[in-house]
């Protein structure tokens, strides 16, 4: 074992990006049509193959790469943040609070205004969070008490989206509440991508700049400040990376649950438990997992009915379930 | 000759006044013992020499440079801080561990040049934990994880020292240890330059009389007395301030105290 | 609390008690009708004077066929309680009412008709005579089932001439419609073929876009159900940019939801609409 963990040492980074790779190409292959790739290329708008690879797959494809790699990074980095591996963004509410700001944004109107009402209304919602939890369980939150804050948040929006579908003046919305709640990548476009991916890209570079305070938070907060981090600052950008990061993959993608605790939690072994190093793991890992959730999506059910966020949980829940009796102690 | 010195600080939180109009100087070559009764404001004012707490009123500088002035990183470079408790949230390896010492010098390099390892192994030997180097930090002994945690603390090649009761929960063999590595790091000799200097909260007025060039006793947020161990750890000043008596001892040219019996007033 | 059928059996009661006369005549001369299809039909078919009251959808343009003769017309929100202070001699309800409180209804000695929704033209066609039998208005049954019969031989003669060519409806959701679908059969007559049909689907089902995208269909009929207010992740599947490449080599058609909701004279209409896109 200790051999394996010295080869993922130096080359779990490869790795990673080799699957994440073959799984993308491999995913964009997956589809009820048989595409003819040459004519794809060579006529992306004239031809019908074109059509279907640029406007159909590719989006789709990209948004569970970059989604994924978002919540798998948020996941570390808020893990990083509270020092304790229970923390994720569904966990803790940040998720279903992004997930009413989006839900606000859509079904009354303001997106068809502009369309930065969406991205913005689903990271609105992500920041409320954020600071919500900080506020009702302090700097020092033991794991009992950021847990049941995340209890609390998670009912209150659940509700609230109900609430909001319930009086939206659209007749489809309240049957929608299932894509809010587990999300799905059906039908979606360049729009879409375009739309969300600026905001996550930002995310992912304010998370990734904060690799040192992470591991400097290892030895406590007063430690990390003594080695020259200003940890309110950083606090800070870690919390809006955060918002960025679940903010605009729940907006473009409803809440897609447990990527953010299971991937950090599986990997953290194989980057000896350091946290910066966790971060782009993470983000590779949660691409990983997304894309193989949608092609399984893909094949179960071609019309695209199931919903994403079934098969993360059937992963995750369980996982969650052995994770609870491993931590036992820690719960105490 | 460096000096961190606080002059007049005084620290309010929530209406009750931790320290009251304080001034305190760090010099190099010396090792400082900061004790009192619980509840006097070492911690206090040991986080506000240590950049982590701004003082209501007064100011603590750095070669007679203001804190205020001097940016984190750089402070980070001159002073290094050892927390009470010394928690490590992840079971990273020790090597890790006291590579996080170097990263008050590594700006946006994400990788160690030569000079951090050289750094690291040296502050591994120092504290004697290199035999330690691949274990993981939370399957070792109180004592050996104190011990790393000062490597961590010398990789930054600090000049000096804060440290919050670092022996508190270590048996008398890693007490002594600690205490001499403390006690190495400001005695130093080689040039005026490198030689450091070491404040540390104690409780052990034994550890503190016997290590300690100079003591500080602090309580109610005021310095009641500092000087020579000799001079403050006497009898009536520590029944005044502590409600203890004590037997001195003197053993070659070695001054200790040991708390003796309670007394009443 | 309306709706607790312990509250609508001691209201039916209380009102029982109250000694009205209900009796049975010949042609009734106060009709209530609780559901949308039967509000048109209705409207189509029996003068105002006889009707006391229709539902509030059916007043709706977007909606309904017949909304300009539903103004003015009392509006019961298709409850049942609602309809019963206006005396009615005959409640014509849907397929989907509370059949428990008809009963009870019935026995109290109330004329209700529940009518089945016709599936097809052929059903409609019979549908349609046995409810102006129903209300007293068969006569102008007949008139509208001969004009329908009409139209439609006048479109099976057009479509002989030309080979059909492919069609495909789509509804939010990303919904189509197989065999046994009323949209189906309007596509079918106004000579186009289906291609949910043809790949072979049964009734409302749904298809992936790249299928649709694939089979290059030169009609895309947008079968908007209902009103679109606000956003929805449904509606967004009729906004996807993919159709706007299939819109450059094909004719776009919203059917409204007026058309498309019950099978009638408006479903005549409907293939009229299509047939027109050849």
């Amino acid at each position: 074992m200790t051999a394996i963990r010295a080869i993922a040492d130096k080359k779990l980074l490869p790795l990673l990006i080799a699957v994440l790779t073959a799984l993308f190409f491999f995913a964009l292959s997956q589809g009820p049509a048989v595409l003819n790739w040459l004519a794809a290329l060579r006529q992306p708008h004239t031809s019908i193959d074109g059509v279907i690879f640029w406007q159909v797959r590719l989006p789709r494809e990209l948004l569970a790469v970059c989604v994924g790699a978002s919540l798998g990074l948020a996941g570390a980095a808020l893990q990083g943040l509270l020092r304790n591996p229970l923390a994720g963004p569904d966990l803790l509410g940040v998720s279903s609070c992004a997930a009413l700001g989006a839900v606000l944004a859509l079904y009354f109107g303001f997106a068809a205004v502009t369309w930065l009402a969406l991205p913005c209304g689903g990271i609105a919602g992500a920041m409320l969070a954020v600071v919500l939890l900080f506020l009702v369980s302090g700097r020092r939150a033991s794991v009992l008490t950021l847990i049941l804050a995340g209890i609390a948040v998670n009912a209150v929006m659940s509700s609230f989206i109900a609430l909001a579908l319930n009086f939206s003046p659209n007749p489809f919305a309240l049957s929608e509440m299932m894509y809010w709640l587990l999300g799905s990548l059906a039908n979606r476009s360049m729009n879409d991508v375009m739309v969300s991916v600026p905001f996550m890209a930002v995310g992912w570079l304010l998370l990734l700049s904060c690799g040192r305070f992470l591991d400097a938070l290892t030895l406590g907060e007063e430690t990390a400040q003594s080695l020259g981090f200003t940890a309110a600052a950083l606090r800070w950008r870690i919390v809006i990376g955060v918002a960025l990061c679940v903010g605009a993959a729940v907006a473009i993608s409803g809440n897609i649950g447990f990527i953010g605790l299971v991937v950090p939690h599986l990997l953290r072994p194989w980057v000896g438990y350091e946290p910066r190093r966790l971060l782009i793991s993470s983000a590779l890992g949660g691409a990983i997992l997304l894309l193989l959730a949608d092609i399984v999506v893909q094949w179960l059910s071609a019309g695209g009915n199931l919903k994403l966020g079934v098969i993360t949980a059937l992963i995750g829940g369980p996982f969650f379930l052995h994770l609870i009796v491993k931590q036992r102690g820690l719960l105490q | 000759m460096s000096s961190l010195r606080a002059e007049q600080i005084s620290v309010t939180i929530d209406q009750y006044r931790l320290l009251d109009a304080v001034s305190v100087a760090l010099h190099s070559g010396e090792i400082i013992g900061l004790i009192g009764p619980n509840g006097a404001g070492k911690t206090t004012l040991l986080r506000v020499l240590a950049k982590l707490l701004t003082p209501d009123s007064g100011a603590v500088a750095l070669d007679d440079i203001s804190l205020r002035q001097i940016s984190p990183e750089r402070f980070a470079r001159r002073c290094a801080y050892l927390s009470q408790g010394a928690p490590t949230h992840w079971p990273l390896r020790v090597d890790k561990v006291v590579a996080l010492g170097r990263l008050p010098y590594l700006g946006w390099r994400q990788q160690l040049c030569a000079e951090d390892i050289g750094a690291i192994e040296t502050a591994l030997a120092l504290a004697e934990v290199a035999h330690l180097r691949e274990r993981l930090v939370t399957t070792l002994s109180g004592g050996e994880r104190m011990r790393v945690l000062l490597a961590r603390i010398f990789a930054s090649q600090p000049h000096f020292i804060l440290a919050d009761e670092p022996v508190a929960a270590l048996d008398p063999y890693h007490q002594l240890h600690v205490m001499e590595l403390l006690r190495e790091h400001a005695h130093r000799d080689t040039d005026d330059r490198t030689r450091g200097g070491v404040l540390t909260v104690l409780h052990d007025l034994n550890l503190a009389a016997r290590f300690c060039d100079r003591i500080i006793l602090l309580a109610h947020g005021r310095i009641v007395c500092e000087g020579d161990p000799r001079a403050v750890l006497t009898s009536p000043m520590l029944q005044q301030i502590y409600g203890i008596s004590v037997r001195s001892i003197e053993e070659a040219n070695e001054f200790s105290v040991i708390p003796w019996r309670r007394t009443h007033g | 609390m309306l709706k607790n059928p312990l509250f609508r059996l001691i209201f039916c009661l209380l009102f029982a008690l109250s000694g009205n006369a209900r009796a049975e005549s010949a042609i009734p001369q106060r009709i209530a009708s609780l559901n949308l299809c039967t509000d048109q039909l209705l409207l189509m078919l029996v003068p105002r004077e006889r009707i006391v009251s229709v539902t509030d959808w059916a007043a709706r343009p977007e909606s309904s066929y017949m909304a300009a003769a539903a103004q003015g017309i009392p509006i019961n929100h298709g409850l049942v309680e609602a309809v019963l202070p206006q005396k009615p001699d005959l409640i014509l309800a849907g397929e989907y009412t509370d059949p428990t409180l008809l009963n009870l209804l019935r026995r109290l000695g109330y004329r209700v008709e529940t009518t089945a929704v016709p599936h097809d033209l052929p059903q409609a066609r019979a549908h349609i005579l046995h409810f102006g039998e129903l209300v007293g208005a068969s006569l102008a049954a007949q008139q509208i089932v001969a004009d329908m019969d009409r139209r439609l031989q006048l479109l099976d003669a057009r479509q002989r001439a030309r080979k059909p060519q492919l069609a495909a409806a789509y509804a939010p959701n990303g919904m189509t419609v197989g065999r046994g679908a009323v949209l189906a059969e309007i596509i079918e007559r106004a000579g186009w073929r289906n291609l949910g049909s043809e790949l072979n689907m049964r009734g409302y089902a749904q298809l992936s876009l790249e299928q649709l995208l694939l089979a290059q269909p030169r009609l895309l009929v947008l079968d908007v159900t209902a009103e679109n207010k606000g956003g929805s992740i449904a509606y967004s599947y009729l906004s996807h940019p993919a159709l706007a490449t299939l819109a450059r080599n094909a004719r776009v058609v919203t059917l409204p939801p007026a058309l498309s909701e019950c099978i009638g004279p408006m479903t005549v209409d409907a293939i009229e609409l299509l047939a027109a896109q050849r």
